[in-house]
């Protein structure tokens, strides 16, 4: 095993434990101590993931976002940084810690189960604003794994530990705005180098249309949230939900076949060095 | 129920306009589009785009696209007065029940208020002994104007693109020179129901100068593929990432490469009979391509290998990089096989009275040369609604007020559309109206 994926090895096991600390920190609210571990566990699991994170940028020469190990491994630092930059903000959200922690455990254990290969940029990638796509991506979906675990609190923690609520249904919305914002920058830098590249502007890629499906269900949560006052529980059920399709739109493609897909995500490396090139 | 259904259809009768504009309708569509997508996405993992996008353009997704476009057009037209209100320049939130309300004592002065409303980012827009008025994010309502009015462009620029984008593609060699006749056309597009000139623009030279690919180690995985071509205007480079606009709707795109070698067919008394370049589809090695010479019944299968070596008797190529070619050529007539011979530059193969040999190989470039109004609106609409986004992101407007009451003896600080800072509490030490403000930030929340 290389030194790259052996040290996404430990990472993973890593923040699944700092998980583990920070969700009995939720369970036991009168455990002050176990809350404060929690957090520090978060900070240093944070430091260790962005270490790896500039290690492999060294190792490969470029961005981390070729392929699924590299972008597991990016959207994890993009999870926990979003988390860490809102704690700066407030105090109070040191108690997002845990979700993320899981969030970027479950992200690492994805992309261990690919080829941690340190790959040049091919041609497709070799761009500034595929650059651009990619931290939009990673600021959109770090933003909004914030929101899950800001939903998540209200949804569990606060029924148990009967801590106010109204500061996380503010974050919820707000974190709910901002990532749909940075969300659809994604699609338009996505749309824009879809057209640099392939002189069309959407091609009904699969890539595409699943992150137009997030976009448009997180548009009609705004919306729903705005016009229909939808807020507390029922906003944060929702946000949990569409994590879901947002996720599926980040981690889906790979499972399409090559032939369906021009986003990379091991799409390119399955087509142009092993040859996984069938069509229907 | 179908009493409570039947009067909704007949008050949609009556007044179109306001279920056309109702929010109910657009979270409808948002919902369906989303289904109609995820439908779109299943259905891709079995069939290839083109046909997925055939899909989309069905009748019922038009449908979905223009009922969205017409309710996002009613709603913003009879928001639109309320627009004018809220970007105005003077207060307007002040003539409202405040959000929340702090009263301090003496120490919150007028010089406090306006100490805090200027490190909070609040433009004053009123200023005297025993009022300040503070307003922050003016242009946010006009975000979302711009956001939702960025569908249309967007609209517009599908729209456009569908009717009028016409595509053609020419194989252009080192050193040749693209005139637009007729013959050097690989494939050109039809006549497109929208398109208000030609698909080639008038005028349109170029001369490619240089082609140059880079592969990964010996893999066919291209790092840089890009050619230096020569406009009548000057020199240009493109990149298969980066087209080269040459009009203003009009852009090459390099789209792909391949190997032109030069054939010289001698005769006994080794005089040249015929000589030229044949663009060949060879790339990668391995692919073979052929061609015949007037006047000739003789038909040339070759394969090209860029770097020329031998595995014992079996000719490889040791990278795909064009250092030392070679070429496999297959002579036949009819069905007769005439000659087969591996040649190394210089070398040659004889047959039926005839030589044939390869002294030179250059690469051609794939280029589509496409005309396509859309795009540029299109790209305009995105970046409409993407300032909205960063417009509106931020919160929605906000205004704060300071009042001198008893002759200055206490003062109120009035907020909307923002939240009460933590510096109030050290400032004012007063009571307070509502409990939210006990928040430690100063940020909106992005409620309208």
């Amino acid at each position: 095993m290389s030194p790259a994926a052996l040290a996404v090895l430990w990472l993973a096991p890593l923040c699944g434990a700092a998980a583990l600390i920070g969700f009995s920190g939720w369970a036991f609210p009168r455990a002050r101590r176990l809350t404060l571990v929690g957090e520090w566990v978060g900070w240093a699991v944070l430091a260790a993931t962005t270490a790896v994170w500039v290690w492999r940028w060294r190792l490969s020469g470029h961005l981390p976002l070729f392929g699924t190990y590299e972008s597991a491994l990016s959207l994890s630092v993009a999870v926990l940084g979003a988390v860490a930059i809102l704690r700066l903000r407030t105090a109070w959200a040191a108690r997002v810690w845990p979700v993320a922690c899981g969030v970027a455990a479950a992200l690492l254990a994805h992309g261990l189960m690919f080829d941690p290969t340190a790959f040049p940029l091919t041609i497709s990638e070799r761009s500034w604003v595929v650059d651009v796509h990619a931290v939009f991506a990673w600021a959109a979906f770090g933003t909004l794994a914030t929101n899950v675990g800001l939903a998540l609190w209200s949804l569990v923690a606060v029924r148990a530990t009967g801590d106010r609520s109204d500061r996380a249904e503010r974050w919820l919305a707000r974190t709910l705005t901002v990532g749909f914002a940075l969300h659809s920058a994604m699609l338009a830098s996505g749309s824009f180098y879809k057209f640099l590249l392939f002189g069309k502007v959407w091609t009904f890629d699969p890539v595409e249309t699943l992150g137009f499906v997030a976009w448009l269900a997180y548009g009609t949560l705004l919306h729903m949230h705005l016009f229909a006052g939808w807020e507390g529980r029922r906003l944060a059920g929702w946000c949990l939900g569409l994590f879901v399709v947002l996720v599926v739109s980040y981690r889906g493609i790979v499972y399409f076949p090559s032939w369906s897909t021009y986003h990379i995500f091991d799409m390119d490396l399955r087509m142009h060095v092993t040859g996984d090139q069938e069509t229907p | 129920m179908p009493l409570r259904l039947l009067y909704r259809l007949r008050s949609a009768a009556v007044e179109p306009g306001r279920w056309l504009g109702s929010w109910r309708l657009s979270i409808a569509l948002m919902v369906s589009a989303a289904l109609y997508s995820a439908f779109l996405a299943i259905w891709a993992s079995s069939s290839p785009p083109h046909v997925v996008a055939n899909i989309a353009r069905l009748l019922p997704f038009w449908l979905v696209y223009v009922l969205i476009l017409a309710n996002t057009g009613v709603c913003l037209w009879r928001r639109l007065p309320a627009l004018r209100r809220q970007v105005a320049k003077r207060p307007v939130l002040v003539v409202k029940v405040s959000e929340w309300e702090v009263v301090g004592g003496a120490a919150f002065d007028r010089e406090r208020a306006c100490d805090l409303m200027r490190r909070k980012r609040f433009r004053l827009v009123h200023d005297s002994d025993h009022r300040v008025v503070g307003l922050r994010r003016r242009w946010a309502p006009l975000g979302t104007f711009l956001f939702h009015g960025a569908f249309f462009l967007v609209a517009a620029g599908f729209l456009l693109s569908m009717g009028a984008r016409q595509e053609s593609t020419v194989w252009v060699a080192v050193g040749e020179e693209f005139t637009g006749e007729s013959g050097q056309f690989l494939s050109r597009a039809a006549p497109r129901p929208l398109a208000l000139a030609g698909p080639v623009p008038a005028g349109l030279r170029f001369e490619i100068t240089d082609i140059r690919p880079a592969f990964w180690r010996d893999q066919l995985l291209f790092t840089s593929l890009e050619a230096d071509l020569t406009l009548p205007s000057g020199p240009a480079r493109t990149r298969i990432n980066r087209p080269l606009w040459v009009g203003p709707f009009t852009f090459l795109r390099l789209s792909g490469f391949g190997y032109a070698p030069r054939y010289e067919l001698r005769d006994r008394q080794d005089r040249v009979l015929d000589s030229a370049f044949v663009k060949l589809n060879l790339f990668p090695p391995g692919q073979s391509d052929y061609f015949r010479v007037e006047t000739f019944p003789h038909r040339f299968e070759l394969e090209v290998l860029p770097d020329l070596t031998f595995d014992g008797d079996e000719p490889v190529t040791d990278s795909l990089n064009l250092v030392n070619p070679g070429v496999i050529v297959h002579v036949s007539r009819g069905k007769l096989d005439l000659a087969r011979a591996v040649l190394a530059q210089g070398q040659s193969l004889a047959f039926e009275g005839l030589k044939v040999r390869f002294p030179e190989i250059r690469t051609w470039g794939e280029l589509s040369i496409v005309r396509d109004p859309g795009i540029p609106v299109l790209f305009a609409g995105y970046l409409l609604g993407l300032a909205g986004l960063a417009l509106r992101v931020r919160g929605p407007r906000g205004e704060l007020e300071w009042l001198a009451l008893d002759g200055g003896e206490r003062a109120v600080l009035r907020g909307w559309g923002c939240r009460p800072v933590a510096e109030l509490r050290a400032a004012t030490r007063g009571e307070r109206r509502d409990d939210q403000g006990q928040d430690s930030d100063s940020g909106g929340e992005g409620a309208p």
